[in-house]
């Protein structure tokens, strides 16, 4: 199974590698960010928050030249409660839209709606062998962007985050993030 | 509006990626299923019944949070067993006086853990690793003492060591059918 694992990043690759190429306008922005994902549901009670990070590109406008697109890869950690030593880790990659509002002269609301995917494991120390699983993802980020000058923007987003496979779980997360033009 | 390719054979991918990320991986349970609320049931740690001999260490108390069995010196298989289905979280070096060789940590749910002491020869298995309810995972020396522990988390605050009796199996409990419950769980 990890020689399916490794195809399908080599599969993932080549989209990737298809914007990355040089053209002009290919990419507008990019984002990074720190992020703290709070579990939520019946399974919440379980863990422990992690810190996180993440990080967005934002690219020629698919659909409509009004509305930004992303494709964002995120890192999210939760510890076990009942073994401390212990992490669900989660990578969730996915593509979605932005839909901007403005407040004022250099503040807007951002709602952002995506789909994708992740993998999910358990780890604990000295581990050897990981037991990957997978997930669809479906993605609502809400949140406020401050255009701090032409070329830089600050984002406060709580991006909430379901994870679907055999079992489910979703996190509510909160984000802040730098985001610079290219 | 009219999408180029490229745009239909990047949608056509983010859609494959939930695919194909799903069915990817060597797992045979999804961690989100591991990390559950139940309190599954525990099945005897060893693979014959009568390998249990005696019970030695006292009852389960504050002061010796776990069971400590003799094991029969012959005509059984020496073979420990997976309790319920898990993770292997931590292979260490047993602390049980007694109890000589390693201790083998399970997480079988997001409440629930086990331990067990004095194992010999583990079989192929490493940390990381997810074994199914009666499994063989070990081997005791016939004759040595075995420790066993049950971890339980509310799901508030840490794992605290619990007497293991209200947990286990039917069979399990037969099999201690000996001892009574002063005996077992103070």
């Amino acid at each position: 199974m990890k020689k399916l694992q490794r195809l399908a990043l080599l599969v993932w690759a080549l989209p990737i590698g298809l914007f990355v190429t040089p053209s002009a306008h290919a990419f507008e922005s990019v984002e990074v960010t720190g992020q703290y994902p709070v579990a939520l549901g019946d399974k919440a009670q379980n863990f422990n928050s992690n810190f996180g990070v993440g990080a967005a590109l934002y690219f020629d406008r698919l659909l409509d030249p009004s509305v930004p697109n992303y494709v964002s890869i995120g890192y999210n950690s939760f510890a076990l409660k009942v073994n401390s030593d212990a992490a669900f880790r989660v990578f969730p990659i996915v593509i979605g839209a932005d839909f901007e509002g403005k407040v004022f002269s250099d503040l807007k609301t951002v709602f952002g709606a995506a789909v994708g995917g992740a993998i999910g494991y358990i780890a604990v120390p000295n581990a050897t062998t990981y037991n990957m699983s997978g997930y669809f993802v479906g993605q609502i980020k809400p949140g406020l962007e401050y255009d701090a000058s032409d070329d830089f923007s600050i984002t406060a987003r709580m991006p909430l985050t379901i994870l679907a496979g055999k079992a489910s779980m979703s996190y509510l997360t909160y984000q802040i993030g730098v985001k610079m033009k290219l | 509006m009219k999408m180029l390719l490229k745009q239909k054979v990047f949608f056509g991918l983010i859609l494959s990626l939930g695919l194909g990320v799903g069915g990817c991986g060597n797992v045979s349970v999804d961690p989100l299923e591991l990390m559950s609320n139940s309190t599954p049931v525990l099945n005897s740690i060893t693979a014959s019944s009568g390998a249990i001999s005696s019970y030695v260490q006292g009852t389960f108390s504050q002061a010796t949070p776990y069971w400590v069995f003799n094991t029969s010196f012959s005509g059984f298989a020496n073979n420990l067993t997976a309790p319920a289905s898990g993770q292997i979280a931590e292979i260490g070096v047993s602390n049980i006086t007694g109890a000589n060789g390693y201790y083998v940590t399970l997480i079988h749910s997001g409440r629930m853990e086990t331990k067990i002491f004095g194992v010999q020869n583990i079989t192929g298995l490493k940390v990381g690793d997810y074994v199914l309810a009666g499994q063989v995972i070990a081997q005791f020396y016939p004759g040595s003492i075995v420790g066993f522990q049950v971890l339980y988390s509310d799901g508030t605050n840490g794992p605290v060591p619990v007497c293991p009796f209200s947990y286990l199996s039917t069979a399990f409990r037969q099999s201690l059918y000996t001892y009574t419950s002063s005996q077992l769980c103070q």
